[in-house]
């Protein structure tokens, strides 16, 4: 659904917003909201990228305990496979940078409107049904409005990893991490679908399996929580190593992306380039040429008359 | 307590395209005193965008939109439905700062066409009145497309538009939009150079009998000189355009364009990170000022003979609604209920996706103007007996600025059985820049049904209601949509691809997917105080000293982006104000 102004991937976007679970409650309301956060996003410091994490050797934890980071390695792991010869999500660095979002942000990485009244979600019914003047919407129209819960990123990863963990033991008697490969991917399929069914994209009735993730994860979602898992495990895949994934670049190199650059000739845009991927501490000044005695009019512009008020 | 500040003669409300437009061409030569009262920071060129490539930063957590933490906008698909606020960025972005929206625009620049202009009387004098459905508001506008040529023509010479004339004074040009009106000069700078996809579309829509043409675009191909004297030169197609400030003013802004000569002026000063509550009026209704809040929470009066609300469609509809008074107590402009009516957004999609195995595209190079377009399935160029709809929209191929994380979210929709896992990684891996899409962009009418009004139950950090929103697609959008598809469908095969997908149904509006950051109408300009909230030049009826600027002046909008049009408004409003205004304040002019 995106136009040029977006970099018109083409498709539906699937967005990664947090909804809640479906079926569990049958006709009963559901809170959605679960601890309402404080918004303290950090006031944007414009413009410029911000310092790169500290090396210290090996990067550690700061978010994740070792048992969730053991869980978040194996969720990454299957979303993005890989091993050394052909690198995925561990190699890129992915659970860190997952980790470093978390950490960096008391709350929302981005713009976040976080102040209530919270909806509540119905299952079954419609539009007409609802009381009118009720903040209720039908668990099927939900997906329409987009991410609505309050729940904090951090609070959704604290309470998604357990419950996922629940339900995997209740599955298959142990822990996530401990699984064989395709049964951690069985259970990921089963949130993936809960999410798709969300959004009215799958096909056939409701399985079982969804209904029994659905109860272990409660009102936190678990469909909602496969949809952030994927998004931040994409975000860390393909973002700069800046933010502590994408680590060498393997991302950039897997889709074949030369990282940021300042410029393309015409040309290139028809035969394409033999630049070697660089991270964007990499780019080039701006301006190289630039001399101090000649200001080009466009970048240096009067600023008198601008301030704040 | 209150600060009062010393009058001026002309405030806005926003210190983005419009206000810009606006200081820029009635200061210069007047001795007139502005402000601008805008609720982002200061930003410029340089340095500010000088190392701004990050993707994650301007792209996936919105660095340079209005800040959701304070403001956001609620929505409902019907009057039976509760209305929820967009709690992260979804359907639109509007930015905030210095420059407002355009400074990480797109810039696709275009007239709008001589019938979207005589829009109800064009349709019920070529199919007849019942073509137009019962529940659809939409109607004409105060002036025609050769009233507003002029204007358009100067603004594009202002901002250096690059482009291909398709007709020049009635005289049809090989290479350019047949479609359009007559324009009196070619475009001031060539088109931008194309893409490898958009070269494949070129061909192979031409096949099918269509007129492919370049994006008019204000993104300069070249180095410019301006009229106004600024120099700027040309694009680097270096990828990271839409949502990001251009590194080198090839993207035309504020910024490049119309600050300068404002703020050379002496007597125009933006005064940003404040932001404005309300528009006060006295006992006769008449406006006295605006009301507005600092970084630091204080809070002050500005008084002005003339007040503009520039603040993007969203907040000049809420700006309005807010300013309740007794002489206006459903807000100022909506003494017959008319502001929030004609609500209307774009029908952005894209239909059909190609996969083309073995070739490589570039996608992540260039722009969102490195395209050709056709206007062959748009408004009525083609002839609707036949068909169950009005309207069309405008249709390209996936443009540049392919970016790696947004896109591998989704650019494998329907191509992949899972979107995670081996499989998808692999093919990630080999189609990335492999695959691509036929787009549309469509009109959205006006409907009695979709509407704004103040939401009342979620309020702003400030304690104000939110605007709500009532707004889906209708009958008309769907049986276009169907059309549309099944266009696209004909140009990606005609292109060749490997493989294809299609989605052939229009779903239901969604609020959480980006679409487009057109919205418009909600305060439309028309020929009576019964039909519209203001005059042909934005100036309210019912309170001539507020006049209203951008695309929230649309009756209804039609299949292309809207700014050309804003600005084309703008130019003629701030030659009303400068040349006819100020010899009689607060008379409506005619
Ligand atoms: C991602 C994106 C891509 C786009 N691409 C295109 C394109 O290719 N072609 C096209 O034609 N159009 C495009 N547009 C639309 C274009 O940017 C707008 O039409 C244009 O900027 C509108 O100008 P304006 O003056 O009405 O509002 P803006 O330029 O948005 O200025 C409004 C300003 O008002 C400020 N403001 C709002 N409320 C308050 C308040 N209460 N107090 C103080 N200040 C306030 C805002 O912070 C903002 O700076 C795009 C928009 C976006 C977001
Ligand atoms: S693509 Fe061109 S206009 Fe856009 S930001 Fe890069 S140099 Fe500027």
């Amino acid at each position: 659904m995106a136009e040029p102004e977006e970099a018109a991937p083409p498709g539906r976007k699937i967005s990664r917003r947090a909804f809640i679970s479906s079926g569990s409650l049958f006709g009963g309301f559901l809170l959605v909201q679960c601890t309402a956060g404080t918004e303290t996003r950090p006031p944007p410091q414009q413009f410029l990228p911000p310092a790169p994490p500290e090396q210290t050797g090996v990067p550690a934890y700061r978010f994740f305990t070792a048992s969730e980071a053991r869980t978040v390695e194996a969720i990454t792991a299957r979303l993005i496979p890989g091993d050394e010869s052909d690198p995925g999500a561990i190699e890129a660095g992915v659970p860190f940078y997952i980790d470093a979002k978390l950490a960096s942000f008391e709350s929302f990485a981005e713009p976040t409107f976080i102040q209530g009244p919270f909806v509540e979600v119905v299952d079954g019914g419609t539009f007409e049904s609802t009381a009118d003047g009720d903040l209720v919407v039908p668990e099927d129209q939900l997906y329409r409005y987009g991410y609505q819960s309050g729940v904090t990123p951090q609070t959704e990863y604290r309470d998604g990893l357990q419950s996922l963990n629940d339900y995997a033991v209740s599955r298959y008697g142990s822990e996530f991490a401990d699984l064989a490969a395709e049964e951690q991917d069985s259970i990921l399929e089963v949130l993936d679908t809960i999410q798709q069914r969300a959004e009215g994209d799958a096909e056939g009735s409701e399985q079982a399996e969804e209904g029994a993730a659905t109860a272990a994860f409660g009102g936190s979602g678990a469909g909602g929580f496969f949809s952030t898992l994927r998004t931040d495990t994409i975000e860390g895949m393909f973002s700069d190593p800046l933010y502590g994934g994408n680590k060498d670049l393997v991302g950039w190199t897997l889709i074949g992306y030369p990282g940021p650059q300042r410029a393309y000739s015409p040309q290139e845009m028809l035969i394409g380039t033999r630049r070697n991927p660089q991270p964007l501490d990499g780019l080039t000044p701006m301006n190289p040429d630039r001399h101090a005695h000649e200001v080009p009019e466009a970048l240096e512009q009067p600023r008198s008359g601008v301030r704040d008020g | 307590m209150v600060v009062q500040n010393d009058p001026v003669d002309i405030v806005t409300i926003g210190g983005g395209m419009t206000a810009s437009i606006l200081a820029a061409l009635i200061l210069p030569s007047t001795s007139h005193t502005m402000v601008s009262l805008e609720q982002g920071a200061a930003r410029w060129t340089y340095p500010d965008f000088a190392h701004n490539h990050d993707s994650l930063r301007f792209n996936n957590r919105y660095e340079l939109m209005q800040d959701l933490n304070q403001v956001s906008w609620t929505w409902r698909p019907n009057e039976n439905a509760p209305a929820l606020p967009m709690r992260q960025y979804g359907s639109f972005n509007p930015g905030q700062g210095l420059g407002g929206s355009m400074v990480h625009w797109t810039a696709l620049t275009w007239r709008f066409l001589p019938s979207d202009f005589a829009y109800r009387t064009h349709h019920i004098e070529r199919y007849g009145a019942d073509k137009i459905p019962d529940e659809m508001t939409v109607q004409d506008w105060p002036f025609s497309y050769l009233d507003l040529e002029r204007h358009y023509d100067a603004l594009e010479y202002d901002m250096g538009v690059s482009g291909q004339a398709g007709n020049l004074n009635g005289r049809i040009l090989e290479g350019g939009n047949p479609f359009e009106g007559p324009r009196q000069r070619p475009y001031p700078n060539p088109p931008l150079a194309q893409s490898a996809f958009g070269n494949l579309f070129h061909e192979a829509v031409q096949g099918l009998g269509l007129h492919p043409f370049p994006t008019p675009s204000g993104i300069l191909s070249q180095g410019y000189t301006d009229p106004f004297g600024n120099v700027r030169a040309g694009c680097l197609y270096c990828g990271f355009c839409t949502r990001y400030g251009c590194e080198v003013g090839a993207k035309t802004s504020p910024l490049t364009t119309w600050l300068p000569p404002a703020l050379d002026t002496g007597r125009y000063e933006v005064r940003t990170r404040s932001h404005v509550i309300g528009i006060e009026t006295d006992d006769d209704g008449r406006a006295t000022g605006v009301r507005y809040v600092n970084a630091d929470g204080n809070e002050f009066f500005q008084p002005a003979e003339l007040v503009i609300t520039s603040a993007y469609t969203l907040e000049n509809i809420r700006n309005l609604l807010l300013s309740r008074s007794k002489a206006h107590p459903d807000g100022v402009g909506n003494d017959r209920g008319r502001v929030g009516r004609n609500y209307t957004y774009q029908l952005a999609q894209n239909p059909a996706s190609g996969l083309w195995e073995n070739e490589r595209f570039n996608f992540y190079m260039g722009n969102g103007c490195t395209i050709p377009q056709v206007f062959d399935y748009n408004a009525d160029n083609f002839d609707h007996s036949d068909v169950d709809f009005i309207g069309g929209a405008r249709m390209y191929p996936s443009a540049g600025q392919r970016e790696p994380i947004s896109s591998a979210q989704n650019l494998l929709e329907g191509l992949t059985d899972r979107r995670w896992g081996a499989e998808w990684k692999q093919t990630l891996g080999s189609s990335w820049d492999s695959v691509g899409s036929i787009g549309i962009e469509g009109e959205s009418p006006a409907y009695e049904g979709n509407f704004c009004d103040l939401d009342p139950r979620f309020t702003d950090a400030w304690g104000l209601p939110l605007l709500r929103i009532t707004f889906d697609w209708r009958e008309n959008e769907r049986n276009m949509y169907r059309f549309l598809a099944n266009r696209s469908e004909e140009m990606i095969k005609a292109m060749g691809a490997d493989r294809t997908t299609v989605t052939r149904q229009l779903a239901p509006y969604r609020y959480d997917v980006y679409q487009s950051t057109h919205a418009t109408g909600g305060c439309i300009m028309g020929t009576d105080p019964g039909n519209s909230v203001t005059n042909g030049y934005g100036q309210v009826w019912d309170t001539p000293n507020v006049f209203v600027t951008g695309a929230a002046l649309f009756p209804q909008n039609p299949g292309a982006n809207p700014s050309g049009t804003v600005g084309a408004l703008a130019y003629r409003a701030a030659e009303a104000i400068r040349d006819r205004y100020f010899k009689a304040p607060g008379e409506l002019l005619t």
